[in-house]
C-alpha cells in the first residue's frame, strides 16, 4: 500500500516536471541567451515591440560586430561607428556635418544614439518609422556608406566569424538583410542614457548646486513642455524659427509628410548629453551649448516659429548661464565608459580622416 | 486497491498527454502540404500587344516608349463566393511580380475546393507590413522594392526610355509609392472569374488569366503623358493619381 502510493508520488512527480518543463518552451523558441532589456526608473514603456526580435546575447554581440565593422561601407573603413561615436554619445563629435564616402557630406548633423527604444520615428524628420530599417538608409546613401546590400551580404557571407555568429544568434548560418539588421538593432537599442547627475538628483542620491538648481527651475517653466522628461523629447515636429539653409533647402518633415504646416519642422531632439553633441541643430549650424539656447530666446520674433517659444514667457540674456549648467547635468558618462557597447577589437578613437 | 490508483493515474496520464502537445507550434502552410488547385497568371501587354522588353510601343498620346522593367507586388488575396459569407483569404500572400523574370507571373495557390466566382488583390505592400521592420523573402528590401530614405515599400515600378522624355538618357522612371494618408497608394483589384473556371478542386486545378494593361498606367482615370512626366519616384498626390491609373489595368481574360 505504502510502496504503491510512493510510486504513484514518483510518477506523477516526473509528469508534473515534464509539464513543468513544457510551460517553459515558448511557441517560438527563443535562441540564444535572453537578455532583458531595462527600462529606467520613471521611464514610460518602449514603443519597440521585442516580440519579433527579442533580445538575446547573441544577437546584441553580432549587432556590435556589424555596427563597428568598416566593411559595410564602400570603401571599406567607414562603419556606424565612424560617424557614431561613444565618447560623444554616438554623436559625430565636433562635425557640423558627417563626412561619407569619397569625401562627400550629408545634409544633416548626425544625431547621437541612445534611448531608441523610445523613439516612434528616427531622423530629424521622421522619415523613418522602424528602428530596424534605419541603417538602410545611411548604408544605401552615396554621400554615407554608398554600398548595396547585396554587396554587404556578400562580404559578411565570405567571414567565418559571421557565419558563426549569424548561427549562435539564428540557429543557423544562413545570412540575410533581415537579420543583419535585426542583429543591428538589438545593439543599438542597448544604448541607454538614464544615468546622468539629473537622474541622480531625481533619485534622491545627488543634489543639484545653486546654478544648475536655477537652470532646473527656469527649464521646466520654459522648456519641458517640448524637451519633457525624462527623456527631453516628446518625438514632436517643431519649427524654431532656424531660417532655411539655401544650399541645402531641407524643410525638414514637410519632404517626409507633403504637408506645407510642416516646412522647417525637426524632431525635437532629447537633450540628454547634449554637452557633449557639438554643433547643435539639424545641421550642425551653432556651435557653443549657450548659443544655441540663445537661439530659443532669439527665435521669439520669428513669425514661423512653433507657438510655444513665440508665445510663451520669454527667455532673459542671464538665464541662459544657469540653464547651461543644468543642461550639463544632463551628461551621462556611463554611457560613454560602457564596454560593452564599445568596439570589440577596442579602437576607442576609431575615425581615420 | 490497485485499480482505482491506476484509474486516477490514467486520467493524469491523458491530462498530461494533452499538455505535452500543448507547447508545440502548428506549422500550416498552404501549398506546402496541399496540391495547388488554382493559379493566377500574369499576361503583360500594351495593348492588343504582347509585352517584350525589347519592343517599341506607342501609348495614347501618341508616344513612342520601350520598357526595361516593370515590377509590383501583389498581395492579401481573397477569393469570393456567391455568398456574402463564403469568402477564402490566402494566409500571408505576398508577390513579386517581374517582367524580367517570367516565373514569377504565375502564381500557384491552394485553397479550399469551392465555388468562387470573383478573386481580389492588394497592389502593393499593405500598411501593417510597412510599418513593422525588417522583412524577409519577397519582402526583402534587397528586392529593390524598398525606399530606405522614407521608409515604405515600393508597390509598383516602371522603367524604361522614350524620345519624349526631358530626363538623361531619355529614360523614364516611375516608383510608386506611399503608405500614409492622404497619398495612400494602395489599390484592392476585384475582378470576375470567367465562368468556365468557377469551379475550384484537386481533381481539376484552374488557371485564372490576367491580362495587365500598359496602356492604362499613362492614360487610365488620368491622363499622364511621358513628356509631362517622366517621373513619379516620392509619395504624393502625383503618385496617388499613378496608382488610379494602374489599378484599371488589370483585366480577367
Amino acid at each position: 500500500m505504502k510502496s504503491i502510493v510512493v510510486i504513484s508520488l514518483i510518477i506523477l512527480g516526473v509528469l508534473l516536471c515534464i509539464i513543468g518543463m513544457q510551460s517553459f518552451r515558448t511557441k517560438d523558441d527563443v535562441i540564444g541567451q535572453p537578455i532583458r532589456f531595462r527600462i529606467p526608473e520613471g521611464f514610460p514603456s518602449p514603443v519597440y515591440t521585442f516580440k519579433d526580435n527579442p533580445l538575446t546575447l547573441q544577437g546584441i554581440l553580432l549587432g556590435r560586430k556589424l555596427f563597428y565593422d568598416g566593411r559595410l561601407s564602400r570603401d571599406g573603413i567607414t562603419s556606424c561607428a565612424s560617424c557614431h561615436q561613444q565618447f560623444s554619445a554616438f554623436s559625430d563629435f565636433e562635425h557640423p556635418l558627417s563626412h561619407g564616402f569619397n569625401n562627400t557630406f550629408s545634409f544633416r548633423n548626425t544625431p547621437p544614439l541612445f534611448n531608441l527604444a523610445w523613439h516612434p520615428a528616427l531622423h530629424l524628420d521622421g522619415a523613418i518609422n522602424h528602428l530596424e530599417v534605419q541603417p538602410l538608409a545611411p548604408l544605401l546613401d552615396s554621400s554615407e556608406m554608398a554600398t548595396t546590400l547585396d554587396s554587404v551580404l556578400f562580404k559578411l557571407n565570405s567571414d567565418a566569424q559571421y557565419k558563426k555568429m549569424f548561427r549562435s544568434a539564428f540557429g543557423d548560418s544562413k545570412i540575410t538583410s533581415q537579420r543583419m539588421l535585426k542583429a543591428l538593432a538589438q545593439f543599438t537599442i542597448t544604448f541607454i542614457s538614464a544615468d546622468a547627475k539629473y537622474d541622480k538628483v531625481k533619485k534622491g542620491t545627488m543634489q543639484f548646486d545653486d546654478f544648475e538648481a536655477r537652470g532646473y527651475a527656469i527649464f521646466k517653466e520654459r522648456c519641458a513642455s517640448c524637451h519633457k522628461e525624462p527623456l527631453f523629447t516628446d518625438f514632436t515636429y517643431r519649427n524654431i524659427g532656424l531660417p532655411v539653409d539655401t544650399f541645402f533647402n531641407d524643410y525638414g518633415r514637410m519632404r517626409i509628410t507633403g504637408n506645407p504646416a510642416d516646412s522647417l519642422k525637426f524632431k525635437v531632439p532629447s537633450l540628454r548629453n547634449v554637452a557633449r553633441t557639438a554643433p547643435y541643430f539639424h545641421d550642425g549650424r551653432v556651435w557653443g551649448l549657450g548659443i544655441a539656447a540663445d537661439h530659443v530666446r532669439v527665435a521669439k520674433n520669428d513669425r514661423n516659429a512653433d507657438s510655444l517659444i513665440r508665445f510663451g514667457k520669454p527667455l532673459e540674456r542671464q538665464e541662459i548661464q544657469y540653464l547651461t549648467y543644468f543642461l550639463r547635468t544632463l551628461t551621462d558618462s556611463t554611457l560613454f565608459k560602457d564596454s560593452t557597447l564599445s568596439d570589440p577589437a577596442f579602437r576607442p578613437f576609431e575615425h581615420i580622416r | 486497491m490497485l485499480i482505482p490508483y491506476s484509474a486516477g493515474l490514467l486520467k493524469v496520464f491523458v491530462i498530461c498527454g494533452l499538455f505535452l502537445n500543448h507547447g508545440k507550434p502548428t506549422n500550416v502552410e498552404s501549398g506546402q502540404s496541399r496540391s495547388n488547385n488554382v493559379t493566377i497568371v500574369f499576361n503583360h501587354r500594351v495593348g492588343a500587344q504582347q509585352l517584350h522588353l525589347d519592343s517599341s510601343y506607342t501609348n495614347a498620346f501618341g508616344e513612342l516608349f520601350r520598357v526595361r522593367q516593370l515590377k509590383y507586388y501583389i498581395s492579401n488575396i481573397e477569393f469570393h463566393g456567391r455568398e456574402r459569407s463564403n469568402f477564402h483569404k490566402v494566409p500571408e500572400s505576398y508577390y513579386l511580380i517581374e517582367e524580367t523574370r517570367p516565373a514569377s507571373r504565375i502564381i500557384p495557390l491552394s485553397i479550399p475546393d469551392d465555388e468562387y466566382i470573383r478573386v481580389s488583390f492588394l497592389i502593393g505592400v499593405d500598411s501593417v507590413k510597412n510599418i513593422s521592420g525588417a522583412q524577409s523573402g519577397v519582402l526583402d528590401p534587397l528586392n529593390g522594392m524598398f525606399w530606405t530614405w522614407n521608409t515604405g515599400y515600393i508597390m509598383a515600378k516602371l522603367e524604361g526610355s522614350s524620345p519624349v522624355s526631358t530626363l538623361p538618357r531619355k529614360m523614364f522612371e516611375f516608383h510608386i509609392g506611399g503608405y500614409r494618408y492622404p497619398h495612400n497608394v494602395m489599390r484592392r483589384i476585384e475582378l470576375s472569374i470567367p465562368a468556365n473556371l468557377t469551379r475550384v478542386g484537386r481533381d481539376h486545378p484552374v488557371s485564372i488569366p490576367v491580362s495587365v494593361d500598359l496602356n492604362v498606367w499613362f492614360a487610365g482615370q488620368h491622363s499622364l503623358s511621358l513628356s509631362k512626366y517622366p517621373a513619379c519616384t516620392a509619395p504624393g498626390l502625383l503618385a496617388t493619381q499613378y496608382a488610379d491609373n494602374y489599378a484599371r489595368m488589370f483585366m480577367t481574360e
